[in-house]
């Protein structure tokens, strides 16, 4: 799974997570993308999980793109504790998706195959998605998951 | 001789600042500008609609558009659109840019390439076509900007690729790095059976989780 090798500082405060994603919303590597359309938090377990279903769709041929880093470490206090006492623990990492976000390019197979396995990737996500082509970021097809 | 450049209609607008390009994008016009190096920069507005309609019908970095700009200024450019904003995810456009290309003087522009045949590595050896460069950055007059650079791959084996240095350059000068390859044809990547991947998940996912709180417990003792 991805996470970042070290990091400078082991806790971060949470954030927010206004606006759109006016980076990172092209389609640049491969045919086809798939665009997150609200803000969250994606774990690495999250993308490992699409990128599993992406590759195991397409079996052989093509490539795949993941375009975003769980580089946001997150902290969970045990259960049954009581408040204070300090910040928990590192869970997990996250990364941080925008709205208009493309999270994974797929390029080098045939469109129908490429379309389903991102059909299949955008279930395993906590966002409404869609699925873009390139040169028409506009008039893609809507995905919700 | 009639001009073959698709005409378009702007007007120019005295509004500035955002609440009023709120209200201009609302009303349906998308504000613009035009500028170039031997023309006075004008703010513009254009039909929402009919942008969209020629976004659609023209490759957009490499076709001189013929800008009929009416208002306080009434004057023809000959124009390239250089940028165009759009929101992230909604068909919405946000703003365009128009470069007034000057006259007899070469200008760089963005031509996209396209590729034919089915390379050899392909169907006999399986391969896949890797399209790396899909933009080509020339130097030309704007009167003979061509629509496209075409790349013939049918010969192409697999671990064979097509540099910028192959390209035999026209009436143009590329500005493109030669040593940037444009397509190559790669060994397909064999993926693991489904079954053996899972297990490896499930395995993998204990020691990361181990390496987590030890690089954290590292951290600690580094921050101490």
């Amino acid at each position: 799974m991805l996470s970042p090798k070290r990091v400078k500082h082991r806790k971060q405060q949470r954030g927010r997570m206004r606006g759109l994603a006016h980076r990172g919303s092209n389609i640049d590597f491969g045919e086809f993308g798939l665009q997150s359309l609200e803000p969250a938090w994606i774990t690495n377990r999250q993308i490992e999980s699409a990128r599993v279903a992406l590759t195991r769709h397409i079996k052989r041929g093509g490539k795949v793109w993941i375009r975003i880093f769980p580089d946001k470490p997150i902290t969970k206090k045990p259960a049954e504790t009581r408040m204070g006492k300090g910040k928990g623990a590192p869970e997990g990492w996250v990364a941080v998706v925008r709205s208009g976000r493309i999270m994974f390019e797929i390029g080098g197979v045939a469109k129908e195959l490429a379309l389903e396995a991102l059909r299949l990737a955008s279930h395993k996500l906590p966002v409404k998605c869609r699925i873009v082509e390139r040169h028409s970021v506009s008039e893609a097809t809507d995905e919700s998951s | 001789m009639a001009s073959k450049n698709p005409v378009f209609k702007a007007r120019t607008r005295n509004h500035f600042g955002k609440g009023e390009m709120h209200r201009m994008r609302a009303a349906g016009q998308v504000p613009g500008v035009v500028y170039g190096p031997d023309e006075e920069t004008v703010a513009l507005m254009v039909d929402a609609r009919e942008l969209n309609h020629l976004l659609q019908h023209i490759s957009t970095e490499n076709t001189i558009v013929d800008l009929d700009l009416s208002g306080d200024v009434n004057k023809k450019y000959k124009t390239l659109i250089r940028e165009v904003q759009r929101h992230p995810f909604k068909s919405v456009l946000h703003h365009v840019d128009f470069y007034c290309v000057p006259k007899g003087r070469k200008i760089p522009v963005n031509v996209p390439i396209i590729l034919h045949g089915n390379p050899a590595g392909v169907t006999e050896q399986g391969g896949i076509v890797q399209h790396v460069l899909r933009e080509l950055e020339i130097m030309v007059l704007p009167t003979s900007i061509p629509n496209q650079i075409d790349i013939d791959i049918s010969g192409l084996h697999i671990n064979e690729s097509i540099h910028v240095a192959d390209l035999k350059s026209g009436d143009f000068e590329i500005l493109t790095e030669e040593d940037r390859s444009i397509v190559s044809v790669v060994p397909p990547v064999v993926i693991v059976e489904p079954v053996e991947e899972e297990e490896e998940l499930a395995e993998g996912e204990l020691p990361e989780d181990g390496e987590a709180a030890e690089a954290g417990a590292d951290d600690k003792e580094s921050e101490e």
